[in-house]
């Protein structure tokens, strides 16, 4: 609803109201002004039916003073049967007019009070759905964060998740890498038993000689070198067993030597294909995040738009019923209206004589509570463009004045509350500010 | 735990505007709808505020205001009269007789925010 609304619509209805009255004031100006306007009003009317009428009579006529007295006679009976027809009309508005006026007015308001509270009802089902869509979008920005970045959202927590996930795979590449480390430091250990190897076959050929040439040296001492030529050939039987055990070891050590270097070339495969690996989780990684952001990037700002745009409607919602007082106001304003009616019936119903627009208008008055109806109140004397010129200006200001905070003192002790009491100029001056609206006590 | 406020006005539609206006803020709202109908509310639970209508069938919104303070347990309890009545002689009566604000309606809905705010804290 826009803001124009309730005043349009109070507009709205004022306009028939008014109307009302201004046709209900005709008929009782017509029936109701007082005596000596009745009577002078009734007596031109009647003088100039009897003029006519003794124009159209006996023009003969020539006593003056005679024909004088019939007018006179003729305008009394006009008089009187006018008056009794218009007693009659009197009560009888009393009777219909003034109930069916009183009915439809209460119809219009009975109409207006369901229509505006379906109104409420529908916007504040409304309201609440709009409420449940905030919560959940605020679950959901929660979750997500929001888009100007910051802690806790989610493509932040998958990133991070991801790196630490990254992190311990390298970790664990390069505890492989100290592993294969030590394997290659094992190749260079065969390589060194290899010559020790060497060294043994070596040492085993030159004893064998040695042990040889000692048998020769016996075999030459005769008798007296048998015993030392036993002695050289145990130990070329040493020789040879030294000999083949340092080929056993050659043999062996090549063997462990050929494993360590297929081990050595297995792990630097390995190696390369692990960092190939790495290199391929970081990317990929790397391209589950951003395309993450992708996704969450956009729902971001969707559920913050979602937020903002709901908080809006829903202020509006809320401003847009608040426009409904309006109904209040103008049920009041019926109400007053519809007593009064209620009021001149009773008037009107004793006749004539029962009427008393002094006691009429100043019982309307009396339950007046709106600034508007005091203003729109019109003295007897008070012309009806005046009134609704006024009316209109007040309407502007009432609204604006409309809240008043007061002190826990007594009225008069502080400036504020002195100013409660002050006249309505005091506090026109200040309506601009919110503060001043209120009243506290 | 929400606060709880009671809102008394016999018009109905004005009681949904004035509860919509508080439930958005996150109050708990209880309704009467004269001063006869919400002295019944007043039945010891917990209420922090009162936001009443001076023209009601029943029992009007002064008199109501005068129940309530001879009430011990709602005696403190403040009370805001809502009212398309402007005129400072009743404001002045509405003030004796233990009223903490007056406001004129239609009211907006964050001076009524504010109001509430200010007695409730």
């Amino acid at each position: 609803m826009s803001q124009k609304s309730p005043s349009t619509g109070l507009s709205g209805l004022a306009l028939p109201i008014a109307g009302g009255a201004f046709s209900l004031g005709l008929v009782a100006a017509s029936v109701a002004v007082p005596n000596p306007i009745v009577s002078a009003l009734f007596g031109v009317i009647a003088v100039g039916i009897a003029f006519t009428a003794g124009k159209l009579g006996t023009p003969a006529q020539s006593d003056q003073s005679k024909r004088q007295a019939d007018y006179e006679l003729e305008a009394s009976r006009t008089l009187q049967t006018e008056a009794v027809a218009d007693e009659a009309e009197l009560k009888e508005l009393g009777r219909t007019w003034v109930p069916t006026l009183d009915k439809q007015l209460m119809t219009a308001n009975g109409q207006m009070e369901l229509g505006i509270c379906n109104l409420t009802d529908a916007f504040g089902a409304i309201h609440s759905k709009l409420n449940e869509t905030m919560k959940v979008a605020n679950q959901a920005a929660a979750v997500l964060g929001n888009s100007s970045g910051g802690d806790g959202g989610l493509a932040v927590e998958v990133s991070r998740s991801l790196t630490q996930m990254l992190d311990a795979f390298k970790k664990s590449l390069d505890d492989k890498a100290g592993i294969f480390k030590e394997v290659r430091g094992f190749i260079s250990s065969t390589d060194e038993l290899k010559k020790m190897a060497t060294s043994v076959e070596e040492l085993a050929a030159k004893t064998n000689l040695l042990a040889l040439n000692a048998a020769i040296e016996a075999a030459r001492a005769g008798e007296e070198g048998r015993g030392f030529s036993i002695v050289a050939d145990e130990v070329r039987k040493l020789s040879m067993l030294s000999a083949e055990t340092g080929l056993r070891i050659r043999e062996r050590v090549q063997d462990i030597s050929a494993a360590a270097r297929r081990a050595g070339e297995g792990a630097t495969k390995m190696e390369s294909s692990d960092n190939q690996m790495l290199d391929h989780a970081s990317n990929t990684v790397g391209n589950v995040v951003s395309q993450f952001q992708q996704v969450t990037e956009p729902l971001q700002v969707a559920s913050d738009k979602i937020i903002s745009n709901t908080q809006q409607v829903s202020s509006a919602l809320n401003n847009a019923v608040v426009h409904f007082q309006f109904q209040d106001r103008v049920s009041q304003i019926v109400g007053h209206v519809r007593e009064s009616l209620e009021h001149l019936k009773s008037q009107i119903g004793e006749g004539l004589e029962g009427l008393d627009v002094d006691t009429l208008m100043h019982d309307l008055e009396k339950n007046y509570t709106m600034a508007e109806e005091r203003v729109n109140h019109a003295p007897r004397a008070a012309t009806a463009s005046k009134t609704g010129a006024s009316a209109t200006a007040v309407t502007a200001g009432a609204s604006a004045a409309s809240m008043e905070f007061f002190d826990d003192e007594p009225a008069g002790a502080q400036p504020t509350s002195s100013a409660t009491s002050s006249a309505t100029a005091s506090k026109a001056a200040v309506k601009e500010t919110a503060e001043d609206d209120i009243t506290f006590f | 735990m929400s606060k709880t406020i009671l809102i008394v006005d016999d018009s109905t539609s004005l009681r949904q505007v004035v509860s919509m206006t508080l439930k958005s803020q996150g109050f708990e709202v209880v309704e009467g709808c004269d001063g006869k109908d919400a002295l019944t509310k007043l039945d010891g639970r917990k209420i922090h505020l009162i936001v009443s209508d001076l023209n009601m069938p029943n029992m009007d919104g002064l008199t109501f205001v005068r129940e309530v303070k001879k009430n011990p347990t709602y005696k403190f309890v403040p009370i805001i009269m809502l009212t398309t009545e402007s005129d400072d002689k009743l404001k002045a009566e509405g003030q004796a007789a233990g009223l903490k604000a007056w406001m004129v309606k239609p009211f907006k809905p964050e001076q009524m925010l504010q109001a509430v705010a200010k007695l409730v804290a």
